[in-house]
């Protein structure tokens, strides 16, 4: 008699645990009918999977010091956040006298950008005079007084506006003893309305005049 | 048998912590700090310090980029760069000499030197005479400087 007759699933186990030599084997005793046992080899075999562990741990901790180091390093590069802003100036040399054109108003030839030419000036002249402190005394849009820099900001947005594509460029003329704190405050404020080029120049009877 | 040996025996052979939730965090904080950082864009301190302008409405501006050139100016027009003062008579002198720095270094890498790229970044004195901040970008100008940035501050410093 077969002995593995009463176990088929101990049969099957073992042929799929131990590999085509054993599966041969186990099928040449079965046709034979010869009792067949299982071979040291498969012995220990079976010992050793008995010792896997149930779960297979990722190690963790060597990725967790690298990501330490990385914090590190990027606490140590981290900077906060600045107060400080920028008041872009390109100031070419050869730029072209555009505020001294005729009535101080002068007109950037559009022709050549392929823009349309609207018939309006784009080249605006601020004039700032000051105190003998330096401190602000008046501010003329063209030839209009503005009562602040807040009131300048606002009618050069509005001019950009018309202005619709047209850049808009903006030229200081202010008195050298104005404090440049009183000239940034009109430089940003020309920036912020939208002026593409902005110039600084100072009043050709007290400085050099602009280039 | 002893009182460790039959410890040993009822406890689990290997404890250790779950690491992941902390992995995790770590993980988190960093994405957060490289979101953030940004290389070499913070401006140069020179040595002086100087009282910017307050100009709320200037524009934050994009990066100036590592081609640039701080300088700082003191309320009476002295100027400084990088703890170098440079006297008031000798400025011009400076300013070519910086750009011939620059042009030098242009040819090297077969960049066209005709116009310099750098970027001037002025940090004057808000109590500064506006002539005298003229006077200076013309005497860069002339030594073939085209680009500049006025720095400006956004809010009223604390005074220490």
């Amino acid at each position: 008699m077969n002995r593995f007759e009463g176990e088929p699933r101990v049969v099957s186990a073992d042929v799929v645990g131990f590999g085509a030599d054993w599966a041969a084997a186990a099928s040449r005793a079965l046709e034979s009918g010869a009792i067949v046992e299982p071979s040291p080899e498969s012995q220990r075999r079976r010992v050793r999977r008995a010792e896997l562990p149930d779960e297979v741990a990722f190690p963790v901790a060597p990725m967790l010091d690298m990501a330490f180091q990385l914090l590190a390093f990027f606490i140590l590069t981290f900077q906060p956040a600045s107060n400080e802003l920028r008041i872009d100036l390109e100031l070419p040399v050869a730029a072209p006298v555009q505020a001294r054109a005729e009535g101080g108003m002068a007109k950037l030839d559009t022709s050549r950008m392929g823009l349309p030419d609207l018939g309006i000036e784009n080249d605006l002249r601020v004039t700032a005079t000051s105190d003998d402190e330096g401190n602000l005394v008046s501010i003329k849009l063209g030839l209009t007084q503005v009562p602040d820099i807040a009131t300048l900001e606002d009618r050069l947005k509005r001019y950009a506006r018309v202005l619709e594509n047209k850049p808009l460029g903006v030229t200081l003329l202010a008195d050298p003893r104005l404090l440049y704190e009183e000239a940034a405050k009109i430089v940003a404020a020309a920036q912020a309305a939208g002026a593409q080029t902005i110039h600084l120049a100072e009043p050709p009877e007290t400085g050099r005049p602009e280039r | 048998m002893g009182i460790r040996a039959r410890r040993r025996q009822s406890g689990p052979e290997n404890v250790s912590p779950n690491l992941t939730p902390l992995l995790d965090i770590v993980l988190q904080l960093i994405t957060f700090f490289m979101m953030l950082v940004h290389f070499g864009s913070k401006v140069d301190e020179s040595a002086l310090k100087v009282k910017l302008p307050v100009a709320p409405a200037a524009l934050p501006g994009a990066d100036p980029g590592l081609d640039r050139l701080t300088v700082s100016i003191d309320p009476t027009g002295r100027l400084v760069s990088a703890s170098e003062e440079v006297p008031d008579t000798l400025q011009a002198a400076w300013w070519s000499k910086q750009a011939a720095i620059r042009r030098e270094g242009a040819e090297l890498i077969d960049l066209p030197a005709a116009s310099l790229s750098t970027r001037v970044l002025v940090r004057g004195d808000r109590r500064l005479p506006y002539g005298r901040l003229r006077r200076t970008l013309a005497e860069s100008q002339q030594a073939g400087f085209e680009r500049f940035s006025l720095i400006v501050s956004r809010v009223e410093e604390a005074t220490p």
